[in-house]
C-alpha cells in the first residue's frame, strides 16, 4: 500500500524512457536516515565574510547561522541533513568556496567519493584567490581518490594539499 | 362414510395445508434470517473494511520552494507581498492573527505560521522585514527588535496530482480542530450526537412528519453517523431501501467505532464545496479554500459559515449566492447563540462580519502546468501513478514563483509586440522559456506556450527543434579543449564545398551571405558565422561534437552529418538549459531538477534529490568560452541585449536561428540564472524571426525584470591574458590599429608577434596575403 520507490529497484537501462525530460540521475537520491530538527545556533553577530563572496555581504549572518547548523549536524551523524542545510546557505551564496568546500567533506564523510572529489574541485573552481582553502580540497580529493583506487590521481592531489 | 371420510380427509387436508404453511412459514423466517443475517455481515465487512482501510484517496501536493527571507536579500517588495497573498496571508494592521501582514513605509510586517519542514519544523515569528528599494536590509523581531538570521516562510502550494474522482481534501485530526467548531456542529446538525446509537428515532418519526406536512423532503433527520455512512456507502439516491440500509449501517459503525473516530471521519469526509471538477471535502481544505486559513485559525462567523455550508453546498454556496450564505451563517450563529455556546455581544459582532472569503482558487490542477509536467516526469522514475495520485504526498520544488511570474509576462508581452510589428498571423507564434540557477541546476521557472495556464503540449520539453547557432559553444569548446586551438586561431571563412556522396554537394552560407576570410577563432563564435564553423567541424570531426554535447548533459543522440557544426540536429529547450547549465557553471555539470524533497502524508520524509556536480571539462577551458559568450553580447550578435539590460548587468549568450527563419533561440545565464528560449511555430512553420529578434527579445526582457547576480568571471590561475593583433591572430599590443585581449590557457597563446607590435615583418606579410588571397 505505502509508496514503492522504484529508484533501487529498477535502473535506467530498463526504464523505457518516453520523456526527454532531464531526470535525476538514479542512485543519487539521500534516504534521510531520520527526521532532524534545525540545531539551535546561538544568535551571535559574525564579522563579515573575509574572502569575496558574490551574495550580499549583508547575508553573512543567514550564512554563519546555517553554517554552523550543518557542522552541527555533521558532528552528530546527520549528513543528509548537513547536506541539505548547505544547500540552503548555497541559494544564498552559490559561488561561496567555502560552503562548496564544506558539501565535499560531508560526501566524503558519506563516503560518496565520487561527489566528494566533484565537489572539492568545484570549491577549487571558485577559490582561486584562497590558496589555504584550495590545499584543504586538494586534501578531500586526495583521500577520495585512495579510497577509490585511484592512487596515481591520489598521490598528486595529496602532493598540492602540501 | 364416505362423506364423513370425505370430511375427515378434508380436515386433515386442512391440517396438512396448515402444517405446511407452518413449515414454509419457519422456512421462510430462518432464511430471512440467515439472507438478513448474511446481508448484515456483508454490511458489516463493507463498513469495517473502509474504516479500518485508507479511507480516502488523497492527491500529492506540490510546493513551491519556501521563501528564505535574510539581510541582503534581493526581492522587491511587491513581489513578497504577492508571493505571501498567494499563501494566504491577509493584511490586518493589528498583526493579531496568524498569517497576517501590514505594510508601512518601507517595512513589511509578518506574522508567519509554523511550517513544518523535512528536516524539521519552522517556528511560527512575527517579524519586521525593512527594504531599501528592493533590497531586504534588516529582518527583526517584532516586539523585541531582535535582528533574526533567517526565516523560512511557509511554501506556496502550486498544485496537485489528484485521483481520478478529484476529490480533495486536506486531512485533519479533532484535536486540531476547534471545540467551537465542533460544538457549533453538533448544534445544526445532530444535537444528541454522543449519546444517541447511531440513529435517533425519533428525529426520523419527526422528519418524516415534516416532510408530510409539507408534501416534500425538507428535513433529514439523519444523524453525523447516518450521514458520514452515507457519504462513505451509498449513493445520492433517496430511496426507503438506501435509508434502511444506511440505518443498519449507522448502528454498525456505532457499535464498532468510538465517538471521536466517527467525527474525525466526518469532519475529513463531508462536502463542502466545488471547485470546477476538483470536489472539496472536509474542513481542512474547506477552510482553505474560502478563507486561506487553517482550520485552528478560524474566527467564529467564519466557523459558522462552514457549518451552515454542509446543508447545501451548492445552495449556499458563498462566493455565488452571497446573501443566502450570510443568511445561512446568521441562522447559525443565532443557534449558537441560543444554545449558550456565545454570549449575546459577541453574536452581535459575529453577525455583522462580512464573509471575509478569499478570490476563489483557480480550478484547475496547476496554475502552472508545465512545470507541473516536470515535476510528474521526474516523479514517475521513482513513484507508481496510483502512489501519487492516492498516498497524499507532499512535493518539495525548487519553483520560483518570482521567476515564473516574471517570464510568463515576459513571453506574453514579447509575443504580443512581435504579432504586431512583424504583422504575424494572428495566435500562431509559439514559445517556451525555462530559467534555472547556474550552479545547481535547480528548475526555477518553466513556461511551455504562449497560453500559460493551459497543459497539453508543453513546449519547453517537447518541442523537439534545431537548435541552430545554439550548439556552436558545444563545437568551440571542444576545439579549444582539444589545446589544439586557441581563441586567436585563424580560421578559415571563405566560401565551401562539401561533397555529400552521390554527387550531392553542400555549399554552407553565413546569415549575412558574406564569406570573411581569415577571422579569429573567437570572432568566428561571437559573430556567428556558418562556413568557418563548418571548417572547424571538419577539423574536430562529428564524433568529438557529439561528444562534447553528451558531456555537456544532452543525452539525445545526434546526427554526424556535416551540417552538425550549424545546429541542424533538434534539441528541446530543457536539453539546451541543460547544456548551458554546464557552461555557466564553469564545466561542472549539475543534472536539472525540478523536486527537492518527497514526504509522506504525515510529513516523514521519504526522499531527497540532493545537489549534485560532475566535472566534465576543466574550468580554465570553459573560462574561454564564457569570455566568447560574454563577448557576443558586448560586440556580436546579442548585442540588441543592451536596449533592456542596465550597464552594471554582465551576462553571456548565444543567438540560434534556423533555416527559413523558422525556430528563434536564445540561451543564456548570468552570474546566477540560465535561461532558455525558443520562438516558433507549432506546425513548423516560418516564424519570420532570427535569435536576435525574437527569443532574445523575451530573454532581455525578463532577465531585466528579476533578481539576478551580474556574471563575474574569475580569470582561473592557468589562464593569462595577452594583447592579439586581429588581422593576423598574432601577439599584439595596443599600438596595433586592430587589437584586442584575449584570454589563454597558459602556454597556449601564440608566441610570435605581429608586425604593429614588433614582430618579423615576412609573418604579417604572409598574415596579409593570406587575408587577402582568401577574401573575395
Amino acid at each position: 500500500m505505502l509508496i514503492m520507490p522504484l529508484l533501487l529497484a529498477g535502473c535506467g537501462s530498463l526504464e523505457t524512457r518516453t520523456t526527454s525530460a532531464p531526470v535525476e540521475e538514479p542512485g543519487q537520491v539521500d534516504k534521510p536516515e531520520e527526521r532532524i530538527t534545525v540545531a539551535p545556533v546561538p544568535a551571535t553577530r559574525i564579522a563579515p565574510a573575509k574572502k569575496p563572496s558574490v551574495a550580499s555581504p549583508q547575508a553573512g549572518s543567514a550564512l554563519k547561522k546555517l553554517r554552523l547548523a550543518a557542522l552541527s549536524q555533521q558532528r552528530s551523524g546527520k549528513h543528509a541533513a548537513a547536506a541539505a542545510t548547505l544547500e540552503r546557505a548555497l541559494r544564498i551564496s552559490p559561488r561561496d568556496a567555502m560552503l562548496w568546500h564544506q558539501l565535499a567533506q560531508v560526501r566524503l564523510q558519506q563516503k560518496k567519493w565520487r561527489l566528494a572529489v566533484n565537489m572539492a574541485a568545484k570549491s577549487n573552481a571558485l577559490a582561486s584567490q584562497q590558496p589555504p582553502l584550495q590545499r584543504k580540497n586538494w586534501l578531500i580529493m586526495g583521500r577520495a581518490y585512495r579510497a577509490l583506487g585511484q592512487t596515481a590521481k591520489a598521490k598528486a592531489a595529496m602532493q598540492r594539499a602540501r | 362414510m364416505p362423506r364423513k371420510k370425505s370430511r375427515k380427509r378434508k380436515t386433515s387436508r386442512k391440517k396438512q395445508k396448515k402444517s405446511f404453511l407452518r413449515k414454509w412459514l419457519v422456512k421462510l423466517m430462518l432464511f430471512s434470517i440467515v439472507v438478513g443475517a448474511a446481508y448484515v455481515a456483508y454490511l458489516d465487512y463493507t463498513v469495517q473494511t473502509q474504516f479500518e482501510g485508507k479511507r480516502w484517496s488523497l492527491p500529492a501536493r506540490v510546493y513551491a520552494r519556501p521563501l528564505e527571507l535574510y539581510a541582503g536579500l534581493e526581492i522587491s517588495p511587491n513581489d513578497l507581498l504577492r508571493e505571501i497573498k498567494k499563501i494566504g496571508f491577509q493584511r490586518n494592521s493589528r498583526l493579531n492573527t496568524p498569517a497576517s501582514y501590514w505594510q508601512t513605509g518601507n517595512d513589511i510586517h509578518l506574522v508567519t505560521r509554523s511550517f513544518e519542514f523535512w528536516d524539521g519544523v519552522e517556528p511560527a515569528q512575527k517579524i519586521s522585514i525593512r527594504f531599501n528599494d528592493n533590497v531586504i536590509v534588516s529582518l527583526r523581531r517584532r516586539g523585541s527588535g531582535a535582528d533574526v538570521d533567517l526565516v523560512r516562510v511557509e511554501p506556496l502550494l502550486i498544485g496537485g496530482i489528484y485521483p481520478a474522482h478529484k476529490e480533495d481534501r486536506l486531512l485533519i485530526q479533532l484535536k486540531q480542530t476547534p471545540p467551537l467548531l465542533v460544538k457549533t456542529l453538533f448544534a445544526v446538525e445532530d444535537r444528541d450526537f454522543y449519546t444517541h446509537y447511531g440513529v435517533v428515532p425519533r428525529s426520523i418519526a419527526r422528519a418524516i412528519w415534516a416532510n408530510l406536512r409539507a408534501g416534500k423532503t425538507v428535513q433529514g433527520g439523519s444523524t453525523i453517523t447516518q450521514q458520514l455512512v452515507k457519504n462513505f456507502f451509498l449513493s445520492r439516491k433517496r430511496s426507503l431501501v438506501r435509508k434502511a440500509n444506511e440505518a443498519i449501517m449507522a448502528l454498525l459503525v456505532e457499535w464498532h467505532y468510538e465517538k471521536d473516530e466517527i467525527l474525525e471521519a466526518y469532519l475529513n469526509e463531508v462536502y463542502l464545496g466545488q471547485s470546477g471538477q476538483r470536489a472539496i471535502h472536509g474542513f481542512g481544505l474547506a477552510s482553505h479554500f474560502y478563507f486561506g486559513r487553517r482550520i485552528d485559525e478560524l474566527n467564529i462567523a467564519q466557523m459558522a459559515l462552514l457549518a451552515g455550508t454542509i446543508k447545501g453546498p451548492s445552495y449556499y454556496d458563498p462566493r455565488r449566492h452571497p446573501k443566502r450564505a450570510t443568511k445561512r451563517r446568521n441562522l447559525v450563529l443565532s443557534l449558537m447563540f441560543e444554545q449558550g455556546l456565545i454570549n449575546k455581544r459577541r453574536y452581535r459582532i459575529e453577525k455583522k462580519r462580512s464573509l471575509q472569503l478569499i478570490p476563489k482558487p483557480r480550478a484547475t490542477a496547476s496554475q502552472f502546468p508545465a512545470y507541473l509536467d516536470l515535476v510528474k516526469r521526474q516523479l514517475k522514475r521513482d513513484y507508481r501513478d496510483e502512489d501519487l495520485r492516492s498516498e497524499g504526498l507532499q512535493i518539495f520544488t525548487n519553483f520560483d514563483p518570482v521567476i515564473q511570474r516574471q517570464a510568463e509576462l515576459s513571453l506574453k508581452r514579447t509575443i504580443a509586440r512581435l504579432e504586431k510589428q512583424r504583422k504575424l498571423p494572428a495566435k500562431k507564434l509559439q514559445g517556451a522559456v525555462v530559467v534555472t540557477s547556474v550552479n545547481q541546476g535547480e528548475v526555477l521557472a518553466i513556461v511551455g506556450g504562449r497560453d500559460v495556464r493551459q497543459g497539453g503540449f508543453n513546449r519547453a520539453l517537447d518541442a523537439v527543434r534545431p537548435i541552430g547557432s545554439l550548439i556552436k559553444p558545444a563545437v568551440y569548446l571542444e576545439a579549444v579543449s582539444s589545446k589544439a586551438f586557441n581563441l586567436a586561431t585563424l580560421l578559415d571563412d571563405s566560401a565551401l564545398t562539401l561533397d555529400m556522396g552521390g554527387g550531392e554537394k553542400w555549399r554552407p552560407a553565413n546569415y549575412d551571405k558574406q564569406y570573411h576570410g581569415q577571422v579569429l577563432l573567437r570572432d568566428a563564435l561571437i559573430h556567428s558565422y556558418n562556413v568557418s564553423t563548418v571548417r572547424l567541424g571538419q577539423m574536430l570531426g562529428m564524433d568529438r561534437i557529439a561528444e562534447a554535447l553528451q558531456n555537456l548533459g544532452v543525452r539525445r543522440s545526434v546526427h554526424r552529418f556535416p551540417s552538425l557544426p550549424l545546429g541542424t540536429a533538434p534539441f528541446s529547450p530543457v536539453e539546451v538549459t541543460q547544456m548551458y547549465q554546464t557552461l555557466a557553471a564553469s564545466g561542472f555539470r549539475s543534472p536539472l531538477r525540478a523536486i527537492r524533497e518527497v514526504l509522506d502524508v504525515k510529513g516523514k520524509a521519504l526522499q531527497r534529490y540532493p545537489l549534485t556536480v560532475q566535472q566534465v571539462y576543466e574550468p580554465e577551458t570553459v573560462y574561454l568560452i564564457d569570455a566568447t559568450l560574454q563577448s557576443v553580447v558586448e560586440e556580436g550578435t546579442a548585442r540588441g541585449l543592451k536596449n533592456y539590460l542596465s550597464e552594471n548587468l554582465v551576462v553571456a549568450g548565444k543567438t540560434g536561428t534556423t533555416d527559413d527563419l523558422r525556430d528563434s533561440w536564445f540561451a543564456g545565464f548570468t552570474g546566477s540564472h540560465v535561461g532558455v528560449v525558443w520562438l516558433g511555430m507549432d506546425d513548423n512553420g516560418v516564424a519570420r524571426l532570427t535569435g536576435a529578434s525574437g527569443a532574445m527579445q523575451v530573454w532581455g526582457d525578463l532577465i531585466s525584470k528579476i533578481p539576478t547576480q551580474s556574471l563575474s568571471l574569475q580569470l582561473p590561475a592557468d589562464v593569462e591574458e595577452q594583447w592579439i593583433d586581429r588581422k593576423t591572430g598574432l601577439r599584439g599590443s595596443d599600438d596595433c590599429d586592430d587589437a584586442l585581449v584575449l584570454p589563454f590557457i597558459v602556454g597556449t597563446a601564440p608566441a610570435d608577434y605581429a608586425e604593429c607590435a614588433g614582430g618579423s615583418f615576412s609573418r604579417t606579410v604572409d598574415g596579409f596575403f593570406n587575408l587577402f588571397g582568401n577574401d573575395e
